[in-house]
């Protein structure tokens, strides 16, 4: 079965391999282009290892980064400067001068952008939940969850964050990262609606993003992302690797608390998407279209669907 | 509303207290299978819109209770009004028309439209 992430690596890889040809290195340069990739593939072939895929897939973004600088530099010297168009040795020196500088200042540029997009997200991390989400309300969290808490984190060896609960009905549960620490927030309606060994599971997952160090890693994604906005690939990579991050949540999860236990409280989870999906106007599908079910639109949705995510872990 | 919707409703004017989300789900799940989440949500949605009240309470761990705002009689009216309210601005002619030609045969109607558009006209 052919998956998006199969068919991303393929387009990636048909991408970058002719961009290695151009370098005067074109031999290391393909080498080094195809590397991550080939790897990439391997990781989906012979095992699901979602550390490594994200892990290469950051390391594409890299080397996406890297072609990009040395394409727009080797062409403006191999197509307009070292040409026969241009004539005398001034006009070529000034000609090279002028390249290299708005190269440089692409370079400088990307890399501001680069800075900006970290610390837009470290300026993020040190505000307060109530400015982070201002649409919720927090609540101190019950003793029981905090103690549940408290006790994975001993397990998964992290340092326990805080619990707050969000004063909603709608079954929610999110980590965070406000006022240098993490911030772990359950809603009242999935208290009302798991189980204990379902809400540990829960708990687990939301952990994971801890100890996998998910936050360092989405942040480089997306400033990637950032830094290569006009390379239509950064933007369904930087999604995959959220994806894979939440995957290799759900696995961390699963190694630790109940599997069958995180399958069910999914599985809650989606039958009341699917209900909601099922009840909308059809006004509204005929507007807007079937979004959520579209494989196209998921390719840059950060967060894999339910159905995904329940599939591989019974798969595991 | 969507018939889950009502059939909360329904579940809260039967009891005589307010209820928590596991106990809708245990009347409701007894006709129709449902997710706990999927009524965990569909109440989040009527207390947004104002039809329904809640309490937090922390005994036996955090739940909210929830109760109606409105009797069964008062919602209907508050239903009715909006719909027609809505339909009588948007397309007056079309709606006085339909109105007159569904309560032709029915002279206790006729006193009922004459007082809402006598109503109307004074407005």
């Amino acid at each position: 079965m052919i998956r998006a992430p199969g068919v991303l690596m393929f387009v990636a890889w048909v991408l970058m391999g002719p961009i290695g040809i151009h370098h005067e290195l074109w031999l290391p340069a393909l080498i080094l282009s195809t590397l991550p990739i080939t790897a990439l593939g391997l990781a989906f072939i012979v095992k699901r290892s979602y550390r490594f895929q994200s892990m290469a897939l950051l390391a594409v973004l890299g080397i996406m980064f890297f072609e990009s600088l040395q394409s727009i530099a080797s062409w403006l010297h191999i197509e307009l400067i070292d040409s026969s168009l241009v004539e005398g040795e001034e006009v070529r020196h000034f000609l090279s001068f002028f390249f290299t500088l708005n190269v440089g200042l692409a370079a400088v540029g990307t890399v501001a952008a680069v800075c900006v997009a970290l610390s837009l997200e470290l300026r993020k991390s040190h505000l307060p939940l109530a400015k982070l989400f201002p649409a919720m309300n927090f609540e101190a969290a019950p003793p029981e969850v905090t103690r549940s808490v408290e006790k994975l984190s001993t397990t998964m060896g992290v340092v326990p964050p805080k619990v707050t609960l969000i004063d909603s009905g709608d079954p929610a549960a999110f980590i965070t990262r406000s006022k240098r620490e993490y911030i772990l927030a359950v809603s009242v309606g999935l208290l009302e609606s798991l189980s204990a060994k379902e809400l540990d599971a829960c708990l687990a997952h939301e952990l994971s993003h801890v100890k996998n160090n998910d936050f360092s890693v989405r942040s480089f994604a997306t400033a990637a992302r950032v830094a290569l906005f006009a390379h239509p690939l950064s933007h369904l990579i930087e999604p995959a690797v959220y994806r894979a991050r939440e995957f290799l949540a759900d696995r961390t999860a699963a190694d630790l608390a109940e599997r069958g236990a995180l399958i069910s409280a999914l599985s809650k989870l989606q039958e009341s998407q699917n209900y909601f999906a099922a009840h909308r106007s059809i006004g509204t599908a005929c507007l807007f279209g079937s979004v959520g079910t579209n494989p196209l639109f998921r390719l840059f949705d950060k967060h894999p669907t339910l159905e995904n995510r329940i599939r591989v872990l019974q798969e595991q | 509303m969507g018939d889950l919707e009502a059939a909360i409703l329904q579940e809260l004017w039967k009891s005589p207290k307010a209820l928590a989300v596991r106990e809708f789900h245990e009347r409701i799940s007894r006709s129709r299978p449902i997710a706990v989440t999927t009524v965990a949500t569909i109440l989040e949605r009527l207390y947004r819109k104002g039809v329904l009240s809640r309490k937090l309470v922390n005994e036996g761990g955090p739940h909210y209770l929830y109760s109606s705002r409105l009797s069964k009689d008062a919602f209907k009216h508050v239903v009715v009004n909006n719909v027609m309210g809505a339909l009588l601005r948007g397309f007056n002619d079309v709606t006085v028309a339909y109105l007159a030609e569904r309560m032709a045969d029915k002279p206790e109607d006729h006193k009922i439209l004459s007082k809402y558009l006598n109503r109307l006209k004074s407005e």
